[in-house]
């Protein structure tokens, strides 16, 4: 009996992923940081990371993280000082970065093998992402913020181990050279 | 007019409530162009290109299992894109028809996948089921995290093996013996 396949294919309201549109993103971030502020891109990334923390609050392995988090002190601190410095309303109501598509997107063009072509081409226009893009954006909370950076680091750390695991020697001692053993002198014995 | 500071003044009660009522409006006007300006300034952020999940009418994940065995699971995900793409699959609470949630430990093999154009690749996934898992059919989701419109239904059906379940239904019927009165003598 054959398993059940599911297809990735590009969405079909922006540009696809292809190494051109990938540079073009790439830089655009890059251009993107010269006309906003640090306080906005904080905010923004932050926002980035909550709402990836909320899509892997609803799985199984995020619920019990969360739960353990929320009834943890480290998980009560986090909200107080969340609440008492009012990081809720910096980081509520601006775009959310979409840091996972972001990583991954960085991740394809290390591997992408024409992006000399590519680049040779530069500059690439990229497309704004246009006032459509925007829907309802939840609050920003804590625990939000905190799942998000983990479901990001795990897996960035599993991309980079998956990118290094093809060409990754399997030797682990390096002799460099055999030990001299007819040393002379009075010194170096 | 007179002002005065005193609260008890009556002409200074109407013209602090009009001042209250002034900052009031001026600090929201403030709070909703500033929300405005972000947005305007979000709406001129590049786009990120991203991927969409597109499983087969039919792609239903199923698996049936004895409580205290493990179950698998198993996809297979094909990268249409021209570019390489990462997978990252984790599975949603899995609720039984008679209420119950389950929340599985997944074992994912591999936990984050990194396809190729045109590759594809197989997960599999493992739940052990808990011993006082009630039988019954257990339905949830197996999340792509990351892309959008993603979700695989998956319903795993957990039922005693045959064994067991012979066992267990002997035991049943087996009449139980008459239970004798303790008697305890008296001192």
């Amino acid at each position: 009996m054959s398993n059940p396949r599911v297809r990735l294919a590009d969405t079909a309201d922006g540009p696809g992923r292809t190494p051109a549109s990938l540079v073009a993103s790439l830089s655009a971030r890059f251009v993107a940081l010269y006309v906003s502020s640090g306080s906005d891109t904080i905010a923004s990334l932050t926002a980035g990371f909550a709402a990836l923390g909320r899509e892997v609050s609803k799985t199984a392995e995020g619920m019990r993280l969360r739960q353990a988090l929320a009834s943890s002190r480290a998980g009560a601190n986090g909200h107080l000082l969340w609440t008492k410095l009012r990081l809720a309303e910096w980081t509520s109501g601006i775009f959310p970065s979409p840091v996972l598509d972001q990583l991954r997107n960085d991740m394809a063009l290390l591997l992408a093998e024409d992006l000399n072509q590519v680049l040779d081409v530069l500059p690439l226009p990229s497309s704004p992402v246009g006032l459509d893009a925007f829907g309802e954006s939840p609050r920003v909370e804590f625990l939000d913020v905190l799942l998000g950076l983990w479901a990001f680091s795990r897996e960035l750390t599993q991309a980079v181990e998956t990118l290094a695991a093809s060409s990754r020697s399997a030797v682990r001692v390096v002799t460099t050279a055999p030990p001299n053993t007819n040393t002379s002198g009075s010194i170096l014995r | 007019v007179r002002v005065t500071n005193e609260p008890s003044s009556r002409t200074g009660g109407l013209f602090s409530e009009l001042l209250r009522l002034q900052t009031e409006f001026q600090a929201r006007l403030a709070d909703e162009t500033l929300r405005y300006l972000r947005r305007l300034q979000g709406a001129a952020a590049p786009m990120s290109p991203g991927t969409v999940v597109l499983p087969d009418s039919t792609a239903e994940l199923t698996a049936t299992s004895a409580p205290g065995s493990t179950a698998e699971l198993r996809v297979e995900v094909e990268n249409l894109q021209r570019v390489h793409c990462m997978v990252t699959p984790m599975l949603s609470p899995l609720v039984s028809i008679s209420g119950a949630t389950w929340f599985p430990a997944v074992e994912a093999d591999p936990a984050t996948a990194l396809l190729a154009p045109e590759e594809v690749g197989t997960l599999t996934f493992r739940l052990p089921l808990p011993e006082n898992l009630p039988c019954d059919i257990y339905k949830g989701v197996l999340c792509l995290q990351g892309f959008r419109e993603s979700g695989i239904p998956v319903t795993v059906t957990v039922a005693m093996s045959g064994r067991l379940a012979k066992t267990q239904e002997e035991k049943r019927r087996r009449p139980r013996k008459a239970s004798t009165p303790k008697t305890r003598k008296r001192a």
